[in-house]
């Protein structure tokens, strides 16, 4: 998959990576099992420090979505095994993002109509790749 | 000498003037360093612009080689290379101020027609995780390069052998050292980050792959150029070693040196070609192209975006990579580079223009009870009169072959071997003058003269007056 790193972005560029991985996951973009590079690969690739990459592959590794071996390097897991607390912090994450949309004046059918769109998006994607 | 230099002067030409035309061939839609969507590459003002631009680089390059001419006017070495060095800068000066001229007209037209791009100037870097896995295919191998290591590393060691005094044994280490940096050149090649031009990943796979191979077959080039040099070398010295003339063996070497000269920025030149026209093809079967946010950071040929972390980036014309110039490490490597090139300019030039024109860079004369021989890249020696075994008056400068130090058009010091007989001796000779005195000692054989045949002739009869065989 494409990475697409902003460098004069306020998010930071580990958080960049995990966001995207999460999202090309969703969209089929990477497939289940597929290597990624190493640590030091993207690194270099990017130009970057390595904690930077080291710590978004460790965001993802907590989270489920990847795994390393020290022989076969990482890779994205064959199946996405939800923690067991997941739709607490889900739900909780979503309130904070529906509260920025009610504060910022979205309606409900706005929201609605977003989600159906992403959701779709995610499903076509998933569906090409 | 002089052909030499204008010959190197006119291949540097050549390269130059290629390298530069590639700034008028749209490459990923950058066109004259402006990013210009596909339907603006075939307007009439835009093709005016390269068109211009195309005419005066021509117009720069026919200008330097005549003025390259002046070269063969000088007979002094030191002329000649102070010419030849700056006519590089003037080169550089007029062709790349013809570029920025046209970089800006482009930009100016682009500007006026309001041809935007892109809405920001955000960097954004671009990585294909597939890619990035697989980023060192299509690097060609490194045992290509033992070969002519190997065959450096035996010939310099073979003549080190043969004969430690050779200046030959100093050309080939120093031949030898350009070729482990270029090996280090291998690696870098090796380690380069991959990067996206597209977003089809068959694309990006194509690019950096031929971009790789390119890059290892020119490191291979390099070294094989650079063999066949130190080889050459070693061969001449092997041929009088065994007795074959002179004359065959230099006679075989300038002919060699001038195949290499042509054929090596040849192979330079159509290896570019052709990897650039490949990228340019596969490019054009991918869909519009990937903005970068770059043409902000790319000022007239160079690139500096402090915010991007990469130190080594795609050149936009071809298929070379160049250094952005906003990284801290490349202030260091402009300094150390400037601080080198300026030594190597004073190191070379101010031994020869002493040479060309101090009167006290040469001294052949008698002092009380000793000859004095002093000349630039010899050595100095003062010879007493109980040594000297025969002096004579030679009525012409001897046939030689130079070992050490230099041998110009107008002077020739150092160690050489003379033809004749295939011994070494120690040269101190102006060759404004026909006559040279020969002296032998135990010790070795000397040749020297002065300025003109006259003072020439008045030393041998100082030298005759102190001399009790």
């Amino acid at each position: 998959m494409l990475l697409e790193l902003k460098m004069t972005s306020d998010i930071p560029i580990y958080q960049q990576i995990y966001e995207q991985i999460v999202i090309g996951i969703a969209k089929g973009q990477l497939q289940m099992g597929e290597p990624l590079p190493t640590v030091r690969q993207l690194a270099e690739d990017i130009g970057i420090n390595v904690m930077t990459v080291s710590k978004a592959y460790n965001l993802l590794k907590n989270d489920g979505y990847i795994e390393t071996d020290r022989r076969l390097g990482s890779r994205v897991v064959d199946k996405v095994i939800s923690r067991p607390n997941f739709q607490e912090i889900y739900q909780k994450e979503l309130e904070l993002l529906l509260a920025t949309g009610v504060v910022n004046g979205l309606t409900k059918e706005q929201f609605t109509a977003m989600t159906q769109k992403i959701i779709a998006d995610f499903k076509e994607q998933g569906a090409d790749n | 000498m002089n052909w030499l230099f204008y010959l190197i002067l006119i291949a540097v030409l050549i390269i130059i003037g290629f390298s530069y035309t590639l700034y008028s061939k749209p490459k990923k839609n950058v066109l004259l360093e402006t990013t210009l969507k596909d339907e603006y590459l075939e307007n009439k003002n835009v093709k005016n612009i390269v068109h211009s631009y195309r005419k005066n680089l021509l117009y720069s390059i026919i200008i330097l080689s005549l003025l390259g001419l002046t070269i063969l006017i000088s007979d002094y070495d030191s002329i000649q290379l102070i010419i030849f060095f700056s006519l590089m800068v003037l080169a550089f000066v007029l062709i790349h101020g013809t570029l920025i001229l046209h970089i800006k007209k482009m930009q100016e037209l682009k500007q006026k027609n309001q041809w935007y791009t892109q809405e920001n100037n955000d960097t954004i870097l671009r990585v294909d995780t597939k890619l990035s896995i697989e980023r060192q295919k299509g690097i060609l191998s490194f045992y290509w390069l033992l070969l002519p290591l190997g065959l450096q590393l035996g010939g310099t060691l073979g003549l080190l052998f043969l004969n430690p005094e050779s200046s030959l044994v100093f050309i080939n280490f120093l031949l030898l050292a350009v070729s482990v940096l270029t090996s280090f050149l291998y690696f870098t090649v090796y380690k380069l980050p991959v990067t996206v031009y597209s977003k089809e990943e068959k694309i990006n796979q194509f690019i950096n792959r031929n971009k790789k191979r390119t890059w290892s077959l020119l490191i291979i080039l390099i070294q094989w150029f650079i063999a066949i040099l130190a080889i050459a070398f070693i061969g001449i010295y092997m041929g009088l070693g065994f007795g074959s003339s002179f004359a065959f063996s230099s006679g075989l070497f300038i002919i060699l040196m001038i195949v290499l000269m042509f054929a090596f920025p040849a192979s330079v030149i159509i290896l570019m070609l052709r990897s650039n026209k490949r990228e340019e093809l596969a490019l054009h079967q991918g869909e519009k192209y990937l903005y970068d946010g770059a043409d902000y950071y790319w000022r007239y040929g160079f690139y500096c975006n402090p915010d991007d972390p990469k130190f080594w980036v795609p050149n936009r014309i071809g298929t070379n990579i160049d250094m952005n110039l906003g990284h801290r490490s490349t202030k260091l490597i402009g300094i150390i580079t400037g601080i080198a090139v300026f030594a190597l300019l004073i190191g070379v030039t101010i031994p020869l223009f002493k040479a060309d024109f101090s009167n006290n860079a040469f001294e052949f004369q008698v002092s009380k009870d000793h000859i004095v021989l002093r000349a630039p890249f010899a050595k100095d020696k003062n010879i007493p009169f109980s040594d000297v075994e025969e002096v004579t008056l030679l009525e012409e400068t001897p046939r030689a072959m130079r070992i050490k130090g230099a041998g110009t058009a107008n002077y020739a010091t150092g160690v050489f071997r003379l033809t004749d007989t295939g011994e070494d001796a120690n040269f101190y000779l102006f060759l404004s003058s026909d006559k040279s005195v020969r002296i032998k000692t135990a010790e070795g054989l000397y040749f020297a003269s002065n300025k003109t045949a006259a003072e020439t002739t008045e030393t041998y009869r100082q030298i005759q007056e102190n001399f009790q065989p």
